[in-house]
């Protein structure tokens, strides 16, 4: 069997194993994570070796049949979702059991793994109908009334998010014939191609939670259970994002009215979440407008990076969506242990007397530091790529705005992180630490793996330099 | 039949604005069990019989009792109306939107390139209906996803834990109608996943066919299928995705291809996915309907 057939139906058993049997659910899932790491390491390792890999479902030809490509983006969004995910199911296995985690983050592996992989418009709406329902349930699990209600709004922004992109791919039927990834060329042909283009797009900005349609996301990633926010934030929003950076490298010169749109939104999304983040009292929710304004420089670095068939430029985005991946759970993971520790997450309550900065508050500042750019970690590498990119062509306005978003993410992560780490005549000399956790390795590998990441990227840099199939 | 066509037209948008705009809960979701009724006649006149089976089935059928069951326990729709400037706005982008998709579709594209692929395939296939060959052969994978969106479903509600619906007695017909339509709703899901080898039918019709029969006999009171098939139900939930997914790897350890059925054996093989996909479609449409755990 190849590695592309398992690492796609892999997780969908598991998940219906994870249903079967709650007791073992958590062996099993991190089982499967862990074999879901391996066969996406050997996958990336073929990629490098030979070239894209591709697969025919059923042996039947594209456009009538599906195929899997796993081109260098693929291998290294794959390599993204596998790493956050042992990250997160070590934290799960670890902490309380909580009923239905399981089968719902292995259907959202399935679903990503199926949704990277997939060469073919309408098959990957399906795999987006997987991981819309899924993420639901993820933000319902802890069970409060304020999760239901953040639950109940980000499916009711999903469902409208997919009926734009359903609405977008019927359209592009009409108009091309046909509904595999060879259409999107096709479609920016013709003006009603475009507005096929436009509505698929509109929605996935819904499902990637891009201002300003970014209103469903905050109240949904702050009130989830750690790990589902850790996975939420990192994963589920970044297979939009894909979908939206895939449609511009295939449309190449012609998806330039979409690159302009975004770069625009980007902007606003990353300014905006900025400003909410600092004005924000608690800390996930600090966290999760800080994803916002994440995500807006993500579309921004896909909205400048002009025509992907002349520059390399577009493979910026996709290092800062790896470096965003690894940083952002690693501090919902962490947000979630000191919440817990201290019993509350008000960022003011942050500075306390009695209990002296953790691994999880270590963890927290290592992340907080690859999510500015600050070198060498790889939110370091990711916005040097972009910013050299642009100088090169006299994105001059664009750096400005860069640097600004980056200096408003400085000032507002480090009203946590001087709060956290501070020491001094303030603690008490009986001042203990927290007692260390599973958990805790979890965050903290995370967040030193976007640190190391920054001096091995040359890794994902070679992988997405493989030329597309 | 252009009167005809017109006529249905309008009576789908009026069913539309009637489910909208009614102020009773019961009296909307009412509408829109009309509405989608008529929707499934006029995919009958697109020539699409076996999208307005399932229309007939899933979205007017199960959905409207779906919708029925939560409808007494939401309160009545507010009576004060919305400020015109949302008024406004939402009617400025439907416009936008509706006018966009119109003139799209209105506007001749490319010739679509599956009907002449499927033709020539269909016979390779093992199957002689086209759609069933695309969904169960061609393009297995979409619908292998869309059992894994079922599983996704049935996992939500798990989660959220919705209260049960509480049975009240429904009269003294209602044992009677019972004992008539289970039986025939058996017969008539068996029929219909054999039939979807050659004329329109296949695994979600029958399944959406099935859990309706076993709606009615639970709602009937007669037997309480929740309290003693739990635990077999939940089973039988999961079964369609599991038996799938283990089927796609068999296939492609025969054959070399994921999902590719050995040559030959393809009917053998999608009836017996399709059995599975039917007992399995049922269950969940049923767990969905009954709620699948106790809330605490």
């Amino acid at each position: 069997m190849s590695d592309i057939s398992l690492i796609v139906l892999l997780p969908l058993l598991a998940a219906v194993l994870t249903a079967a049997l709650p007791p073992q659910a958590a062996a099993v899932g991190a089982l499967a994570t862990a074999l879901n790491a391996l066969l996406a390491a050997n996958l990336g390792r073929q990629i490098l070796q030979g070239g894209p890999v591709t697969e025919a479902i059923g042996d039947w030809a594209a456009p009538l049949g599906i195929a899997f490509v796993a081109d260098g983006l693929a291998g290294v969004m794959l390599a993204m979702t596998a790493i956050v995910g042992l990250a997160v199911s070590l934290q799960a296995a670890a902490g309380p059991a909580r009923a239905g985690f399981w089968p719902l983050w292995m259907a959202t592996l399935g679903a990503l793994n199926g949704l990277f992989l997939s060469s073919d418009l309408f098959n990957i709406y399906v795999a987006f109908e997987i991981l819309g329902l899924a993420a639901v349930g993820l933000t319902a699990l802890a069970g409060t009334r304020a999760a239901l209600r953040a639950a109940f709004d980000y499916l009711t922004a999903g469902l409208v998010g997919s009926l734009l992109v359903l609405l977008g791919i019927a359209l592009s039927y009409s108009v091309t014939g046909r509904v595999d990834m060879e259409a999107v060329v096709l479609l920016t042909q013709s003006d009603t191609g475009r507005i096929a283009l436009a509505l698929i797009a509109a929605g996935l900005v819904v499902k990637a939670a891009l201002f300003p349609l970014h209103f469903w996301m905050p109240a949904a990633h702050s009130s989830a259970a750690p790990a589902a926010s850790a996975l939420l934030s990192a994963l589920v929003v970044k297979g939009a994002l894909y979908l939206v950076l895939r449609l511009s490298l295939e449309g190449g010169a012609g998806t330039e009215f979409l690159r302009n749109t975004l770069a625009v939104l980007g902007a606003g999304g990353m300014l905006w979440g900025a400003w909410n983040a600092l004005r924000a009292e608690r800390l996930k929710l600090l966290v999760a407008h800080s994803t916002v304004a994440q995500i807006g420089l993500i579309a921004l670095a896909i909205g400048v990076a002009g025509n992907p068939f002349e520059t390399g430029l577009w493979q910026a985005a996709a290092l800062l969506m790896l470096s965003h991946a690894l940083a952002k759970a690693a501090m919902f993971l962490a947000v979630g242990r000191i919440a817990e520790a201290l019993g509350h997450d008000r960022i003011s309550g942050l500075n306390r007397e009695e209990l002296r900065p953790g691994p999880a508050e270590f963890a927290f500042a290592i992340a907080a530091i690859s999510l500015v750019g600050l070198p060498p970690t790889a939110g370091f590498i990711g916005k040097w790529f972009l910013i050299e990119g642009l100088i090169d062509e006299g994105g001059i306005h664009w750096i400005a705005l860069i640097l600004l978003g980056t200096a408003l993410s400085a000032a507002y992560l480090s009203r946590v992180v001087s709060r956290c780490l501070r020491g001094g005549p303030h603690v008490a000399a009986t001042a203990q630490r927290p007692p260390w956790r599973t958990g805790d390795v979890a965050a903290l590998g995370l967040a030193t793996g976007a640190l190391l990441l920054g001096l091995a990227a040359a890794l994902p840099i070679t992988l997405l330099e493989t030329p597309f199939a | 039949m252009m009167v005809f066509d017109a006529v249905l037209a309008a009576a789908c948008l009026v069913a539309a604005a009637m489910a909208l705009f009614a102020r009773d809960r019961i009296a909307a979701v009412a509408a829109f069990l009309v509405m989608g009724l008529l929707i499934a006649l006029a995919w009958l006149r697109l020539g699409a019989p076996d999208v307005a089976l399932a229309e007939a089935a899933i979205g007017a059928g199960l959905t409207g009792a779906l919708l029925l069951r939560s409808a007494h326990r939401i309160p009545a729709a507010p009576t004060k109306p919305l400020p015109s400037a949302q008024w406004l706005g939402a009617g400025v982008l439907s416009v936008a939107v509706g006018g966009a998709i119109v003139w799209t579709s209105m506007s001749i594209g490319a010739a679509p390139a599956y009907p002449p692929l499927v033709a020539v395939a269909v016979p390779e296939s093992g199957v002689e209906n086209p759609v069933t060959a695309v969904l169960l052969n061609f393009r297995a994978w979409d619908t292998l996803l869309e059992i894994a969106v079922l599983f996704a479903a049935l996992a939500v509600v798990a989660v959220v834990k919705p209260v049960r619906p509480r049975i009240a007695p429904l009269g003294p017909l209602m044992l009677p109608f019972a004992r008539v339509v289970l039986p025939l709703t058996i017969l008539l899901a068996g029929h219909l996943l054999w039939q979807g080898g050659h004329a329109p039918g296949g695994a979600f019709q029958a399944g959406a066919v099935l859990a309706g029969g076993a709606i009615a006999l639970g709602l009937s009171g007669a037997v309480r299928p929740i309290r003693w098939g739990r635990a077999g139900l939940a089973w039988l939930s999961i079964l369609g995705l599991a038996a799938f997914a283990v089927a796609a790897l068999a296939a492609e350890l025969l054959t070399g291809a994921l999902l590719g059925y050995p040559a030959g054996a393809a009917k053998a093989w999608i009836i017996a996915i399709e059995s599975a996909l039917t007992l399995s479609i049922a269950a969940t449409l049923l767990l969905l309907f009954f709620g699948p755990a106790e809330r605490h």
